[in-house]
């Protein structure tokens, strides 16, 4: 019998290890890249933190002309970019990584902080609310809590994408983070989800593009 | 989008890890043995000229039969020792008289056409079998032509009385069309695979256009049979269960022309695969230690090869229907406004260099290297950078579709039907 035929097990297992080491090798790259990626994240947060507190302090300095700073929109806008990477992390980690699970609670602390800002300025100012600088808090939950979180995402996105200066704050109702807690009691927030308060008012459930532009349209 | 909540699918990365795994190991594995034997993967031409028949069954091939004819007698190969047998297996057009007429104006040429009732391909090539006396014979299909050099490639591989077939390259002839190139593509890898399975001992298909046999070893087990009109995957594991062996001379090369029709393509795999899986179950005793490599390794890897294919494509079709659904219903809520949508944010960090990206990326890379080589050891040389783009895209799924096709006709036990137009063959 032709001899090439004989299965050869020391054949087999050499290439067993070969594509173990390979595969591994594979996965521990990619965790390596997941794990430079949430140490970027990290930085882009100390980044931002200081940004938010740089903002808080010229606010205090200059009580009077807090409606003359440019950098509140621009600290916003990165607020967004972070809340994009976060929402990549999560999905590639899970939910229940503990690193993204971190980041969040900072992210959702700094998110608390600037709305009191933007709250104060809109005070200070005197200014008169439109569709444009409408403040929206929105509670979402993650994983299949909540049927309705990925539609409502994707209305604000769109709102956001016409209405540029509108902030939206966004929260994840699951997250044990006692500001969270607190902010949901002084406007009690359900446990339903998406939740949205628009301007200061509580909408329970999902609001589509028309109704969501209705809503505001109404406070005015 | 920037508030989009994913639920995670670990079934789908489970999926992807176990496929890649194997993909890899399975794809070192040939690496290995091509390497291994890198340096006898070809043999010098033959000086030595036995006895040789050509056998061209035949069904209403007037349009064709010519070529196939001319590109035979072009063939470098001893005159006297190379004989031509066309069997009109009861055609109703003009093959017969087209062929009568070919042979009077090569009379010094042992050609010969035999008219017979119709009964099928393998009674075609039985009907010629017991009009010849030569060592060795094949056959070829009246769409396909063989380069000149392509016996004398193969006959050296008769090495040992042990060497019951040989095989050759099959290459699609010009592919134009998206199906051609498709199919370009896939024999460029066969003839990568029948060369390791050839190193392996483990042909288990020996293809119907110019495979050649040892003349004795087919009449001397009962000539061809019907085999689930797949008499070529019967014959080889056939060969394989006498502990025989069946060769492959990688640069004889075949030219067949690739279907252009999706549905003469589903045609004839869903007979191809039908077949295949009906004669290994008749052969169901090649699953053995006996039978080493074949039985232990390639046949098993086949089916698992065929059932991740599978899977994996119901996983696809179903995953990307919720999403496409879901991507619907988001787009409705906002009342299908998608040019006020910014799709264009771009960020490097959005990447996906996860494990499973860095997995998956690791055995596309060891999937071109295969490519690579396929191309090089069946020497082409034309570029086949847009033939594989389409190639990658939609062969899976079609690979998968037939195989589930040719599943569910096994399971209605319905009777798949030979496919009269060779180039279904």
């Amino acid at each position: 019998m032709d001899s090439r035929k004989n299965f050869s097990i020391q054949k087999s297992l050499l290439i067993l290890f070969f594509t173990i080491i390979i595969f591994f090798s594979g996965i521990y790259i990619g965790k390596l890249g997941d794990a430079a990626k949430m140490n970027s994240l990290n930085d882009f947060y100390d980044d931002l933190k200081i940004e938010t507190l740089s903002t808080e302090i010229e606010f205090q300095l200059m009580e009077n002309s807090i409606c003359e700073t440019n950098d509140f929109s621009i600290i916003s806008d990165r607020l967004n970019d972070l809340s994009i990477k976060l929402n990549y992390m999560e999905n590639n980690l899970g939910f229940d990584d503990e690193r993204v699970i971190r980041l969040k609670k900072y992210y959702s602390i700094l998110e608390m902080k600037h709305w009191l800002l933007a709250n104060k300025q809109i005070k200070q100012c005197g200014i008169a609310t439109t569709i444009n600088n409408s403040i929206i808090l929105y509670f979402y939950a993650n994983g299949n809590n909540c049927d309705d979180c990925d539609r409502q995402g994707t209305v604000l996105s769109y709102v956001k994408e016409n209405y540029p200066d509108m902030k939206i704050y966004s929260f994840d109702i699951n997250l044990d983070l006692p500001s969270i807690t607190a902010l949901r009691k002084i406007y009690n927030v359900s446990d339903v989800t998406p939740s949205l308060i628009i301007n200061n008012q509580y909408h329970e459930g999902y609001l589509d593009a028309t109704d969501f532009k209705e809503f505001i349209e109404n406070q005015n | 989008m920037f508030f989009i909540v994913n639920t995670m699918i670990t079934f789908g990365d489970l999926l992807i890890y176990v496929l890649t795994f194997f993909g890899i190991y399975t794809s070192m594995y040939f690496l290995l043995i091509i390497f291994q034997s890198r340096k006898n993967l070809k043999r010098k031409l033959t000086n030595v000229y036995p006895t040789v028949a050509i056998i061209v069954p035949c069904f209403n091939e007037q349009d064709t039969i010519v070529k196939t004819l001319t590109s035979l007698l072009n063939l470098d190969y001893q005159k006297d020792k190379l004989e031509i047998i066309v069997v009109d297996d009861g055609s109703s057009d003009n093959t017969y008289e087209i062929t009568r007429k070919f042979i009077q104006q090569y009379k010094d040429r042992n050609i010969k056409v035999y008219k017979k009732t119709n009964g099928g391909k393998f009674t075609a090539l039985n009907y010629a079998l017991e009009r010849t006396n030569a060592e060795f014979f094949g056959a070829l299909d009246a769409d396909s032509f063989v380069d000149r050099l392509a016996l004398r490639r193969i006959i050296p591989f008769f090495y040992s009385k042990d060497v019951a077939a040989v095989t050759p390259s099959m290459k699609v002839y010009e592919p134009k069309t998206f199906l051609e190139r498709i199919q370009g593509i896939e024999f460029m890898i066969g003839i990568f695979l029948r060369k390791v399975f050839a190193e392996l001992g483990s042909i288990h298909v020996t293809p119907g256009p110019f495979s050649i046999y040892r003349t004795d070893f087919v009449k001397s087990t009962g000539y061809y049979r019907k085999a689930h009109h797949t008499e070529d995957i019967e014959m080889a594991l056939r060969i394989q269960q006498k502990q025989l062996t069946i060769e492959n001379s990688i640069d004889a090369y075949v030219y067949t022309m690739g279907l252009t029709s999706f549905n003469s393509l589903l045609k004839q795999r869903i007979r191809w695969y039908s077949g295949f899986i009906k004669n290994v179950y008749d052969y169901k005793d090649l699953f053995s230690t006996k039978h080493g490599n074949l039985g232990l390794f390639i046949l098993p890897s086949s089916f698992i090869s065929v059932l991740f294919v599978i899977v994996s494509l119901f996983y696809v079709i179903i995953k990307q229907t919720i999403n496409l659904i879901d991507f619907i219903f988001n787009l409705e809520s906002i009342n299908f406004d998608i040019f006020n949508l910014n799709w264009l944010k771009f960020d490097v960090f959005l990447i996906n260099t996860n494990s499973v990206a860095i997995v998956s990326l690791v055995s596309l890379l060891v999937g071109l290297f295969i490519l690579y080589l396929a191309k090089r050891l069946s020497g082409e040389k034309k570029s086949i950078a847009f033939s594989y783009i389409i190639y990658m895209v939609v062969y899976w799924f079609l690979f998968g579709f037939w195989w589930v096709l040719s599943v569910l006709r096994l399971v209605n036990k319905k009777e798949v039907k030979w496919g009269h137009k060779s180039n279904e063959l």
